[in-house]
């Protein structure tokens, strides 16, 4: 199944430059949040939102044409 | 021989022009260890309840802490207080910067300054030494102006300057102390006291070396952190700074867009992080960013700050002045529903030239452009400025007239609380504020603990007292250090919750007592944990010094800043929101709907006095909470 990922400050590293923190993935059916986490190679505290919903846990499970945002739970500024 | 302090303490009596040093023992450093902790104890025994805050009475105490100036990151911050002219109550606000360190280095621990000047004046400390020298050609001139005129005039370019611009000697009552022309001790009008006293600026200049108890075991510290912070969870905030939590805060729907009313800005981007870091920073266009366009603090390996350059119209940008953090981005931006980043940052250079709070500035023109949305003022009473949101050349302008107190920026420069107050028609129904403070950029209706600290803070709405609701699940090693171990579903506000409020408010109540940064230190993502910074304390100061103890000094501050309301008459029932929080729910993506329920926040102020030791109808801390935390001499002084 296919899901969109929006990597958001820092995390957009994990990808080439020109993807702007933005791609999307193959993965397995049934394939968890932590599976992607894996898959991206994030191995810090992230926060997780699919489809607008925040909060997200990394059990839950992917379904085709999620929109996950990954960000980090920094605050202050 | 004290390790990491001097034992010396300036007092400044500005109406008589004399200077005198104090040198306390060393169980009121211990007991104090510095920063907002001991400047509270200058304020609480130096003036009675109901001063003025912009008469000669008010007391402003600058403290630096007993690791202040120690070579290791994160840790050249002081603390200003005083009683605040924006608020009516206590007013505390903390700087980084060069300036701490300097200060440090040049012999002071502390400075308290009381009475006014007959004419302008500026302070010189110098390797021990303190005078008062005239500042009459200084006044009326803007930051980046007085920093370069005291450098030649005292001949030395490493001479550091905190200051007030135009905006701290005309009274805007959120005028900041900036040091660096860059670094703002910005809450709660703590300029506009400096300005009210003739104190134009203090410079310092120091090669007074600390003396640290344990040099390896600091070094062995410092370099840990140097080492691990690319990996660490603070590695964005190097890259970017703190304006990506543009991004972050947007992604969680909560990042405050046209005065409150969404979470969410459709155009964050143009704001965020990577943006600024791609297109402003100066050296972008060489891809130089990295080196040319962070800038740092005394000894810090963050490297957090932005430099930005723009050389060309509109909107030039002076990299003498910095650049924006995500709170002036958000507040000059997405508050006023602004997504051009060269006007943000044009804005936020302005506050920085006149010295204003971004903070209160952009949350008061979003208020003014909520009240030009719904007709309540009209171009008339603001000049000819079409206050729309989006105005991106209207905030830039008012930015300049709030500094300068000129036309419509007069009313402004009042802060909005006042503005809506002088301005009627209903205005007072579009104020976001807490104790007059107009709050920052991180939303209740998302992270429901700040219903709370924004509440009862007692220096009034502030993001940087406490640890926000995400940080409790992902760090269960930390937070098991200051005893918590139950992270909450999210959005809840139950006693758990109430808990890990307070007792993280203890935590950085702490960190502004010993006067470090938030970023650097703290019981979550921050580079180094609070074990970490007891061990910090120990190699610099040579002291037997465990984490209780250091919690306890937080606790000491929290309860001398709500003792000192008290004093004044302030409680529980202005312990407020903004009325809004409860009745407009926010608007579109993640937290679309999110409102606060009134009941459950009223339960949780209960729980949260009680869980204090305060009393739960007044707010006031009681005697044996008092007693418990050695401040039986404020119990006294509040007649308890």
């Amino acid at each position: 199944m296919r899901v969109s990922v929006h990597l958001h400050g820092i995390l957009r590293d994990q990808l080439p430059p020109a993807a702007r923190g933005r791609t999307t993935l193959e993965l397995p059916d049934a394939a968890t949040v932590g599976d992607l986490l894996a898959t991206l190679g994030i191995e810090r505290h992230v926060m997780v939102s699919i489809n607008g919903r925040t909060r997200v846990s990394t059990e839950h499970i992917l379904q085709e044409g999620d929109q996950v945002m990954i960000y980090t739970p920094v605050g202050g500024g | 021989m004290p390790h990491g302090y001097h034992g010396r303490i300036l007092h400044v009596d500005l109406t008589r022009g004399a200077l005198s040093i104090e040198q306390p023992e060393e169980k009121f450093y211990r007991k104090y260890m510095g920063g907002s902790a001991m400047a509270l104890t200058y304020l609480l025994r130096g003036m009675p309840a109901g001063v003025d805050p912009l008469a000669p009475e008010n007391v402003l105490a600058l403290f630096l802490s007993v690791v202040t100036g120690a070579p290791i990151s994160g840790q050249s911050r002081v603390t200003v207080a005083a009683k605040s002219p924006l608020t009516g109550c206590v007013g505390d606000s903390q700087a980084g910067g060069f300036f701490p360190a300097e200060m440090k280095f040049a012999g002071f621990d502390g400075i308290v300054i009381t009475g006014r000047a007959s004419h302008p004046v500026y302070l010189w400390l110098h390797d021990g030494q303190a005078e008062l020298r005239d500042a009459t050609h200084l006044w009326g001139r803007v930051t980046g102006e007085v920093q370069e005129a005291l450098r030649r005039e005292l001949g030395d370019d490493k001479i550091q300057v905190l200051q007030v611009g135009p905006a701290g000697e005309k009274g805007v009552r959120f005028a900041a102390l900036m040091n660096m022309c860059s670094r703002a001790n910005g809450r709660t009008g703590m300029g506009a006291v400096m300005g009210a006293k003739n104190l134009k600026a203090i410079a310092v200049r120091g090669t007074q070396k600390l003396d640290i108890a344990d040099p390896a075991a600091l070094h062995a510290l410092a370099r840990w952190g140097a080492k691990q912070l690319p990996q660490s969870d603070i590695a964005g905030l190097s890259k970017y700074g703190t304006s990506e939590v543009i991004g972050l805060n947007n992604a969680d729907g909560g990042l405050p867009t046209r005065n409150y009313a969404s979470g969410v800005f459709e155009h964050y981007e143009a704001l965020d992080g990577p943006t600024l870091y791609e297109t402003l920073l100066r050296g972008a266009a060489q891809g130089q960013q990295e080196r040319l366009g962070r800038d740092t603090c005394y000894a810090c390996a963050v490297r957090c700050k932005r430099v930005v350059e723009k050389r060309e119209g509109p909107h030039l940008l002076d990299p003498t002045y910095g650049g924006p953090e995500y709170e002036s981005l958000a507040t000059l931006g997405a508050y006023c529903g602004v997504s051009d980043l060269a006007a943000v940052c044009k804005a936020n250079e302005n506050c920085n030239k006149y010295g204003l709070d971004t903070i209160s500035c952009g949350a008061t023109i979003a208020w003014a452009m909520e009240c030009f949305e719904n007709g309540l003022l009209t171009k008339e009473d603001t000049g000819g400025l079409e206050l729309r949101f989006g105005n991106a050349e209207a905030v830039v302008r008012l930015t300049e007239m709030i500094g300068r107190r000129e036309g419509f920026g007069d009313l402004l420069a009042e802060g909005s609380a006042r503005a809506a107050q002088r301005l009627g028609r209903g205005s007072e129904r579009f104020l976001i504020t807490s104790k007059n403070q107009e709050a920052p950029a991180h939303m209740p209706q998302v992270k429901r603990t700040l219903a709370i600290i924004y509440a009862a803070n007692p220096f009034g709405a502030d993001h940087q007292s406490h640890e926000h609701d995400p940080a409790y699940a992902p760090y269960p090693e930390r937070m098991a250090q200051i005893g918590l171990h139950d992270p909450q579903p999210p959005l809840s506000l139950n006693a758990e919750m109430v808990r890990y409020a307070l007792v993280t408010q203890y935590a950085y109540s702490a960190l502004d007592s010993l006067s470090v940064c938030q970023f650097v230190y703290g019981p979550a993502w921050h580079l180094y944990s609070m074990n970490q910074l007891t061990e910090m304390v120990r190699a610099v100061t040579g002291w037997d010094v465990s984490l209780y103890e250091i919690m306890e000094v937080g606790k000491r501050r929290l309860n001398m800043l709500r003792a000192f309301n008290a004093r004044e008459g302030i409680g529980r029932e202005h312990d407020t929101l903004p009325e809004r929080f409860f009745t407009r729910p926010l608007q579109g993506g993640p937290s679309d709907g999110y409102v606060l329920d009134r009941e459950e926040w009223q339960r949780a102020l209960d729980t949260y006095y009680a869980m204090a030791g305060w009393d739960v109808q007044s707010g006031t801390p009681t005697r044996p909470t008092l007693e418990a935390l050695g401040l039986g001499w404020v119990a006294d002084l509040l007649g308890l």
